[in-house]
């Protein structure tokens, strides 16, 4: 009689756990693939003393490297292409926000052709994306 | 039987304890995801190229000139400005005149880190202001200086 009973209850102890791992598994797999959207371009960002915190969602990376390379989404393009690439972003999400990741050492005259590119294409609002200094 | 209800006890109070680490885990999880980095950057409007051309006073716009070098000048000065004084020229003018318009004019080939240098400068000088209670419109010009 009493032996039959421990199995029992012996038994319900891994099945609680259960829902857990379930749920460490989903957590697991929901932070591995957000880390993997983006890459870019290797760039090192310049520092600041100011600035603002952006929402995440609203933004859309323009990257641009030491050399001058432009790049959206992963895709190396030529200046030309960022206005039709940001018209057809524009459209799904009017709200949207350019931000540029570009290297400190990067020519000026690029930015200013990038951002003539983004006047035509109506995107307005830009970012500047720097690092913060810590002072 | 008086045996039996001692153990359903022990093993009730041991299932608490197992799962407690996994909620630990969970929390610890939760956290680092929703506090994920948010981006820092210098956000700005860029006039649209529909407007109307505005004709503006030249005592209303403060010219801070980027060379190739990354050197700064204001409003073209044959001395470079040091950012120290740069700042503190624009707080003086940006404390006087309400309408005062920033314009950063930088060289092609200059460094895009010099630009954003003075831009963060300008921010700094605005937040500055701000907190001594004097609260202005940012008006803040880019610019590439045309190759002549």
């Amino acid at each position: 009689m009493n032996l039959r009973r421990k199995e029992g209850s012996g038994a319900k102890i891994p099945t609680s756990s259960m829902a857990d791992i379930a749920f460490l598994l989903i957590i697991f797999f929901m932070v591995t693939t957000i880390f993997k959207l983006e890459e870019g371009l290797p760039i090192s960002l310049p520092r600041s003393a100011a600035g603002e915190k952006i929402p995440r969602e609203k933004i859309a990376h323009i990257w641009v490297d030491a050399a001058g390379t432009v790049a959206i989404d992963d895709l190396v393009i030529g200046i030309s292409d960022i206005e039709p690439l940001v018209l057809a972003k524009l459209r799904e999400n009017p709200a949207l926000i350019i931000a540029f990741n570009t290297d400190a050492n990067a020519p000026y005259g690029v930015m200013d052709d990038a951002m003539e590119q983004l006047k035509r294409a109506n995107a307005l609002s830009v970012s500047f994306t720097t690092t913060l200094e810590e002072s | 039987m008086a045996m039996f209800s001692r153990r359903s006890k022990i093993s009730a109070d041991m299932v608490g304890d197992s799962a407690m680490s996994d909620v630990a885990f969970l929390l610890l999880i939760f956290f680092i995801v929703s506090t994920s980095f948010p981006e820092i950057g210098l956000p700005l409007i860029l006039p649209s190229s529909q407007g109307d051309v505005k004709q503006i006073k030249r005592e209303n716009v403060i010219q801070v000139v980027t060379a190739r070098s990354g050197a700064h000048f204001i409003n073209l000065e044959m001395e470079p400005t040091e950012l120290p004084q740069i700042k503190v020229l624009l707080k003086e003018r940006l404390a006087e005149n309400e309408n005062l318009i920033i314009s950063i004019e930088t060289h092609p080939e200059a460094p895009y880190g010099s630009m954003v240098e003075v831009l963060d400068s300008v921010w700094v000088v605005y937040d500055e202001l701000r907190l001594e209670g004097i609260v202005r419109e940012k008006r803040i010009s880019l610019k590439a200086l045309g190759l002549e």
